[in-house]
């Protein structure tokens, strides 16, 4: 049995209790203040967004949100948390019951109960290996709001646990509360792991493995946990409830037995902070306020659209990628092409560039265009690709279109007269291929069709030219 | 000597605040903390079932602020008064094991 809780850093400009800058990535103990330090005198004023962005997310997954919560402190002591109290949420959390679908190995869809989900401040780093025999300690991490999801022991597996803190950070990047990058540390779980005999009610000890920031390392860290459960009991041993650490270079879990004393945190009501108290309005505003979220669009692509369930998910996952996919259906009325061209001409592009969805280097409107005429036959598949990038760098207004798609001479020649004469010509010019070609030859044939091309600069559409050749071998 | 259902382990919460105690004032503080606990104890007698749990003694509600920069990086004089600093960072005795 499997229950996670994950630690989702919320993408405020400012931290959760000071007006010091949220900033990943400045110099030690660039970002901090009085509030952060715990210096005497400072008081910890709440930041709005935060608590709009729990009140979010809470409504992503169908939660009750609390009208009243408090904030707890969490007492303990360590060098990157100067107060020597975490404040915290214990008893009355902002979000309370809530549920995520996640699709377990069977390919069917499981729900996993999220028990609650609170507002807290991250604490500070210690880095002990920077200085000989002392631990150095970075405080701009201190006070960065965090939103703990805490679900209920319903994983029973460590793919599903994987799967389950892929779809949260998913949701949780989607909605844009979190940047989501996960070798920053922006996004972290605990996994609380029990075994126990099949058919058994009664839950095993626990052990809780901290601070894990992959999707691949919670899977690994969870196996090797649950077989090392089994080792010690099938040995008569006993679980012994702890914190452990996965360390992935060794590929083990091991204790980590400096917290073993500190599980008494002695919860107290901060009395510094105020009950936060939202009304109704206020958390009906900031659902309504909410996208449509990605497994609704995933269904929708496939009811309205008719692409394949793999074609959906890909394009549901990312919200810039969605949005722009929408778009572009919209823009230019072929939701298969446009899902095609942002599945893999634009996502190749994008990557080759290092740059996301929310930076592409075309709009939809204009890629529209194109897509519109690749549909009409007015260019081919190939021409389009060539003008896409083409358009990628230098952006025409929409009018100039045409004119650029005559200046680079990708005008497909249409299958009528014109093209028929150059298919002509060319069986002229070649009259030992032709005769080839009559024998039955039909090797001969790709010969033939690349010479069209070549005289029409690719220009003709090679399936029309095949076609038109056939027919002239028919009539002899 | 004390039976084991009223004993207040005040080693263990010494040990969670971080301070040291000797002998006396282990006692002392436990025969303290048990007078505390009976007066908290007869306080539990009153009948509070139609009582909602009070959240906040003051009738008031959190302030909210406006997710804005408002202070300046200010390293130098917020670190005076740290006992070590180095390279920015503050530095403590090493505390892995």
């Amino acid at each position: 049995m499997i229950g996670l809780e994950v630690h989702v850093q919320l993408a405020t400009t400012s931290k959760i209790f000071s007006g010091a800058s949220n900033e990943y990535g400045s110099l030690a103990n660039e970002n901090t203040c009085e509030i952060d330090l715990g210096l005497p005198g400072s008081l910890p004023v709440l930041n709005e967004k935060a608590v709009e962005m729990a009140v979010k997310f809470g409504c992503a997954i169908s939660a009750e949100i609390n009208e009243i919560s408090i904030f707890d402190r969490k007492n303990y002591f360590y060098p990157d948390l100067p107060k020597g109290y975490q404040i915290s949420q214990f008893e009355n959390p902002i979000v309370g019951r809530g549920s995520i679908k996640i699709t377990d190995e069977a390919g069917a869809t499981k729900i996993i109960g999220i028990t609650r989900a609170h507002l807290e401040e991250d604490a500070g780093k210690s880095i002990h290996d920077l200085f000989q025999g002392r631990t150095a300690v970075d405080l701009n991490r201190t006070g960065t709001p965090l939103l703990e999801i805490v679900s209920e022991p319903d994983i029973r597996s460590a793919r599903e646990a994987s799967e389950y803190f892929k779809q949260i950070h998913n949701l949780a990047t989607f909605i844009g509360i979190c940047d989501g990058n996960l070798s920053e540390g922006s996004m972290r779980c605990d996994a609380n792991v029990s075994v126990r005999q099949k058919g058994d009610s009664l839950l095993g000890e626990r052990t809780e493995i901290k601070n894990i920031n992959s999707f691949k390392f919670v899977e690994r860290a969870i196996e090797l946990e649950i077989e090392r459960q089994i080792d010690v009991l099938e040995d008569g041993g006993e679980i012994v409830r702890e914190t452990r650490l996965f360390d992935p270079d060794k590929d083990e879990t091991r204790s980590m037995r400096s917290k073993e004393l500190s599980e008494d945190y002695r919860y107290f009501p901060d009395p510094d902070l105020l009950p936060l108290v939202l009304s109704r309005e206020e958390i009906e505003k900031i659902k309504s306020e909410l996208p449509e979220l990605p497994q609704q669009r995933e269904k929708n692509y496939q009811s309205r659209f008719g692409l394949s369930g793999y074609d959906s998910k890909q394009l549901s996952v990312d919200r810039s990628k969605s949005d722009f996919f929408e778009e572009l259906a919209k823009a230019s009325g072929l939701p298969k092409l446009s899902a095609n061209w942002v599945n893999s001409n634009l996502s190749s592009l994008l990557n080759e560039k290092g740059l996301g969805f929310d930076q592409t280097p075309i709009l939809p409107s204009l890629l529209a265009e194109i897509l519109i005429r690749i549909d009409d036959g007015t260019i081919s598949s190939t021409s389009g690709k060539k003008l896409f990038r083409a358009f990628c760098e230098t952006p025409p207004e929409i009018p100039e279109i045409d004119d650029r798609i005559d200046e680079m001479g990708l005008r497909q020649i249409g299958g009528t007269d014109g093209l028929k004469d150059i298919v002509l010509d060319i069986l002229k010019e070649h009259p030992t291929q032709l005769a080839e070609l009559l024998k039955g030859k039909q090797k001969v044939l790709g010969f033939l069709v690349g010479q069209v091309m070549k005289k029409t600069k690719g220009a003709a559409n090679p399936k029309e030219v095949n076609e038109i050749i056939q027919g002239e071998i028919k009539k002899g | 000597m004390t039976d084991k259902k009223n004993h207040i382990d005040i080693l263990h919460l010494a040990n969670l605040a971080k301070v040291e105690i000797d002998e006396a004032a282990e006692l002392k503080l436990e025969s303290d903390i048990k007078s505390i606990i009976k007066m908290i104890s007869k306080m539990m007698e009153v009948d509070t079932s139609d009582t909602l749990p009070l959240k906040s003694p003051l009738d008031s509600a959190q302030r909210l602020r406006p997710d804005q920069v408002s202070e300046k990086p200010n390293r130098d004089l917020l670190q005076r008064g740290a006992p070590e600093i180095k390279d920015g960072f503050f530095t403590v005795p090493r505390v892995i094991e």
